[in-house]
């Protein structure tokens, strides 16, 4: 986990899961995992900030690992500086956001000229949750979503952007796309979140509802029950999430990269 | 694929194991159209090594067992133009036996083709299944015998606009000046009457497409390679 943001690493008052497979097909063409994660806490102000991050790199793309793990890297090291030069997370906004992606397509198309590649080598998805002790930020673009509590009903879940409509199952929008920005999806609430799970498109289909566009519950149930289970261990004890995401329950039904990160406040 | 007797911790003991934690979505479809030339000229052995052809594909998909569930297969003929086969799953596809007659109106057999894959979405979308861009797989050995520009034109319109992948490949004595006119990639002339590895080609494209929430283009192995079922025709 990289907590290096605060110097008191700990939980702060969250349980927190973050698990990350590759796919069975990827096994097959001999392909890495080209999902990345990051999970940290940024102080701002009085607050402390919670950060999930996901990215699911292009399968066809050639540096699509290192795409997924510097849309990440990069977000969190902007968020930090961003942090230390505001007050309060209410200062963030869709042109701070925009304006990341701007830094993030900067950087990226550098590293791709440095070795001679074309910045769509790096296609990744990227999906962020920035949780403050009231506010919380949603920023993504791209497949993959991002799950609350519903704070209308305490047993239900909610989505926070539905993955968007393209005509066809394997097209998406990636940081890298020239009209990314067009793309870039971005939300706040003031209901304070409770529970929250990021995932990429592998655990889409056995997540969500898709001719209902609504949020598969029992799933998101169970999730948050474990995680309660093992919250009393160390601050990332993921293992009990590894495992369920390379059992074969799961594997049966998807053979993409899977990755989930969970949080619950305590 | 064997159960293992092993204790799986995760059904045990870690996430209270129940199928039901799991959304029910029905699978994204494939929908690949065969359009198949069965005129006169194709009697004798190039129909029997189509209908071999057919019934390895058949059983090739079949061992994918992702790709059954998600490649669909439907087969027209000409002429007359005739829908042999609607759309089903691979899982349940059985390829009709073709016999060869008739003439050639390649115009009228792909402009009915177009509109099933149409009709076929349609359906798709009124219940809520998601699907990937569907393949025309055309293979002839001769020429149109009605007219046949307008056809062209659309198949070329459904390119650009990404609706459908068109493919064609010609037999021996194929009007390849025409097929060249009509599909906005290069036809391929079929090495022989090698339609069993031709066949073997589309279930393995197929099949990766069915898997892919990896990417929108995904790599085909090139038929025209060294050994390679076809040449660029």
């Amino acid at each position: 986990m990289d907590g290096h943001l605060l110097a008191d690493e700990g939980q702060f008052g969250w349980c927190l899961a973050t698990a990350s497979v590759p796919g069975t097909s990827h096994s097959r063409r001999e392909l890495p995992c080209q999902d990345a994660y990051k999970l940290s806490h940024c102080a701002i102000g009085d607050e402390v900030i919670t950060v999930l991050l996901a990215a699911d790199g292009a399968g066809s793309a050639l540096h699509a690992a290192l795409g997924s793990e510097m849309a990440c890297s990069h977000f969190l090291d902007y968020f930090e500086a961003w942090c230390s030069s505001h007050s309060s997370i209410c200062e963030f906004n869709y042109p701070t956001a925009l304006q990341w992606l701007n830094a993030v397509q900067e950087q990226i198309k550098d590293a791709s000229e440095s070795i001679h590649a074309n910045i769509n080598d790096f296609a990744t998805t990227f999906l962020a949750a920035v949780i403050g002790s009231s506010v919380s930020i949603f920023i993504q673009i791209g497949d993959g979503a991002i799950v609350r509590d519903d704070p209308d009903d305490e047993k239900s879940y909610c989505w926070i952007f539905w993955p968007e409509e393209s005509e066809y199952a394997n097209s998406t929008h990636f940081i890298t796309d020239a009209r990314a920005s067009d793309h870039l999806l971005y939300t706040t609430t003031t209901y304070p979140v409770h529970k929250l799970a990021v995932f990429t498109d592998g655990l889409q289909r056995l997540a969500l509802h898709i001719a209902s566009k609504s949020v598969h519950d029992p799933f998101f149930e169970a999730m948050f029950t474990t995680l309660e289970q093992h919250c009393s261990e160390s601050s990332q004890n993921s293992e009990w999430l590894a495992s369920f995401l390379s059992s074969n329950a799961v594997s049966r039904r998807t053979d993409d990269d899977v990755t989930l990160l969970l949080a619950a406040r305590r | 694929m064997p159960e293992s007797f092993e204790q799986i911790p995760y059904e045990h003991s870690i996430v209270p194991y129940d199928p039901q934690i799991f959304a029910d979505n029905p699978e994204p479809r494939c929908p690949c159209l065969l359009l198949l030339d069965t005129s006169g000229s194709m009697a004798g052995r190039p129909i029997s090594e189509l209908n071999a052809g057919l019934q390895a594909f058949k059983q090739q998909i079949r061992v994918d067992e992702l790709a059954s569930k998600r490649v669909e297969v439907a087969v027209v003929t000409f002429g007359p133009v005739k829908c042999e086969a609607d759309f089903q799953t691979a899982e349940f596809f059985e390829p009709p036996t073709l016999s060869a007659a008739g003439d050639t109106p390649m115009g009228a057999a792909i402009a009915r083709a177009l509109s099933m894959i149409n009709e076929r979405k349609s359906t798709y979308r009124n219940n809520g299944i998601e699907y990937y861009r569907p393949w025309i797989f055309m293979i002839t050995d001769g020429s149109p015998t009605d007219s046949w520009r307008q056809a062209a034109e659309q198949v070329h319109k459904a390119e650009k606009n990404k609706q459908v992948q068109f493919f064609a490949v010609g037999v021996k004595g194929a009007n390849f000046e025409i097929l060249r006119e009509i599909s906005v990639r290069a036809p391929l002339l079929l090495d022989g009457l090698r339609f069993g590895d031709l066949f073997t080609w589309l279930s393995n494209s197929l099949g990766a497409i069915s898997h892919s929430s990896l990417t929108e283009e995904v790599p085909l192995a090139n038929p025209t390679a060294p050994h390679g079922w076809a040449s660029v025709g």
